[in-house]
Formats: C-alpha cells, structure tokens, sequence
C-alpha cells in the first residue's frame, strides 16, 4: 500500500457515519461514469422522441456524431457509432446505405477490433451489399469474444448453402451453445435452423407441434398446457 | 389489431378458449410496458429478444402478425386469418369442441 492509500484510507475511516450510508446505494447501483450518463441522457431523449425513425435520425445525427467524435476511444463512443451505423438503414433508398455502411464499418473495426459490442454489428448485417456483408462478418469471426464470433458465424450461416450452412450451425451447437445471442443462445438459434417443422407439419389437419418456452415474465409454458381450449397462436410484435 | 384481439379474448372469456402469443419484441419490458398500455391480457412466449427467434424459426414465420387457430384436440385448423375470418372459425371450433364434449357424455 502507498503512503496516499493510506492516507486516503484514513481520511475514509474518518468520515462520519453519515457520508457512508449516503454512499451505499451508489454503491449497489454505480452511478454511469461521464460518457455513459451522457450517452443514456442522448438515448432517453432519442427514445422520448419516438424512438429511431427516418424523421429522429434526421434530427440527432448530428448528436451522435458528435458524441462519437468526443468520446471516440471510449465504448460509449462506440455505442454511438453502432447506432448510426445501423441507421445507414434509412438511407437505403437514395442508394448511398452500402457505401455508408461499410466506412462506417471499416472505421469501426479499425478503432475498436476487440469490443464486445461489435455483435451488434453483426446483427446489423442488412445495412451492408453482399459481398460487404461477407467480409465484415468474417473480420469478426475473429473477435476475442464468443459473442461476436458466433454472431458472425451464425449469420454466415444463414446465407451459405446447405451443407456449408450446417456445418457452420452444428460448430454453434457444439462450441457457442450456451453463448447468449440476444436474449436467447446460439444453441437454442441453431437448433431451430437445423430443426425446423417441415412445411407439411404444419398445415391444416396436423396436430400443432409443442412449444416449449418461458412467458414474458419468465415462467416455464408450454403450448399443450392449453389441449382442451380453442387456441388463437398469434406471432406478433409490439411495433 | 390490438382492439380486435381484445374484444374477441373478452367475449370467449368464459369459453373454452385461449389466445396464446408468441413474442418477438427486443425485451420483456417491451412487452410488459406494451400489456400496460394496450391492456393487453393474454399471455405469451418470449421469443428470444427479436424477430427471427427459435419458435418463429421453426415454425418458419416469415412476416408478422402470423396466426394460427387449433382446435381443442391440439389439431390445427386454420393459419393467416384475421378479423372477422378469425372469429367465424373460432366460433366453429367451439361448437365443435361443446358438440363433441355432449356426444362423449351421452355415450357413457
């Protein structure tokens, strides 16, 4: 221990009782450092707005890059940078989106190679052109973290034909299985892409293949717990 | 699609029906924030967190809402029907799990 930890550990044990139960709570829930409350404060406001439209990017662009520039090396930085990266979207239409895109991707990948957060940019793979596509995705198979590689191999995957595409899906479940891809697992993804109910399982007069999962708020379900009662299976979303 | 949802679970409240949802909002708050709002009171699987998850991969759902009515036996009866289609065929389904539930006493 320096003489300055000391020190400092002094003037902390001195501290009156008061000053340390305030700090507690801080302490269960860190307050965010500078960059990351900044970036939830543009968020929330993004948010309040209506969320990432056409209309909202138009508006905070510039706020982000800003923010991006200020905090460059930082991951909040980066955040911010995967967020217009994926709004390149918007501009699909104008036919820049590709082009966009990828700088924005080349960029990204030369500042920040080993961020975890670049699974994200996998998942934002629709902004790219094909061939983009296939040479960001293969960068980040390289990634140092699990994350970001099986993202990638999985939505290689995805485009491969179908003998490449299941040995990519069978290297997911046997190596990246319990590896979280959003809110469920590469297993769990690859699973389903190698086991899908052929169309004719599911047409008019079959029984309806059991589904088993948890509900929004967690607790185990399944579809058979409803055998007696007319069922409604509605797919849907909230957007 | 929420008001039509609505009012059919509201009617067959006391029927033997259920309308089951599968999921695929970005979270659970999401979904919770949405059920809130939108008084919505059915329950449904969480889907992994995104369009494209394990249930909607294997049952291959491509575009959403998608639906499917199965009948009391678990058997599917009918897909891709909204509205008033929806409610005829539920209806049915009804008479037809009631009908069949009165042959099956009668016979004992």
């Amino acid at each position: 221990m320096t003489s300055t930890t000391l020190a400092l550990a002094a003037i902390l044990a001195l501290a009156p009782p008061a000053q340390v139960a305030d700090e507690r709570p801080q302490a269960d829930t860190p307050a965010p450092d500078g960059p990351a409350a900044e970036l939830a404060d543009l968020q929330q406001r993004l948010e309040d707005a209506g969320g990432s439209f056409p209309e909202t990017y138009a508006v905070f662009k510039a706020e982000f890059e800003a923010f991006a520039a200020k905090y460059t090396d930082r991951e909040a930085g980066l955040t911010a940078k995967l967020w217009l990266l994926q709004q390149c979207w918007w501009q699909r239409e104008d036919g820049t989106m590709e082009t966009n895109a990828r700088k924005r991707a080349d960029a990204i990948l030369a500042e920040h190679p080993d961020s975890k957060q670049l699974a994200r940019m996998a998942e934002y793979q629709y902004v790219f052109s094909a061939k983009d596509r296939t040479e960001v995705l293969t960068k980040l198979r390289s990634s140092p973290h699990a994350e970001v590689r099986g993202y990638a191999i999985y939505e290689l995957a995805k485009r491969e034909k179908p003998e490449a595409r299941e040995t990519m899906l069978k290297l997911l479940l046997k190596e990246y299985a319990d590896v979280p891809c959003r809110l469920t697992t590469f297993g769990a993804l690859a699973e389903a892409h190698l086991n899908p109910h052929p169309p004719e399982a599911l047409k008019n007069g079959q029984p309806a293949p059991e589904i088993l999962g948890t509900d929004v708020d967690g607790n185990p379900m399944k579809l058979s717990d409803y055998r007696g009662k007319v069922v409604v299976l509605d797919f849907w979303g909230h957007w | 699609m929420y008001p039509h949802e609505r009012s059919l679970v509201k009617r067959l409240a006391d029927e033997p029906f259920a309308l089951i949802g599968v999921n695929s909002d970005e979270s659970p708050q999401v979904v919770q924030e949405a059920a809130k709002e939108e008084n919505l009171t059915w329950r449904s699987f969480f889907d992994g967190g995104g369009r494209g998850g394990p249930i909607a991969t294997r049952w291959g759902v491509r575009s959403w809402p998608t639906i499917y009515v199965i009948d009391a036996k678990g058997v599917i009866r009918a897909r891709a029907v909204r509205g008033e289609a929806m409610d005829r065929i539920v209806d049915e389904l009804l008479a037809e799990a009631k009908a069949e539930a009165g042959t099956k006493r009668r016979g004992r």
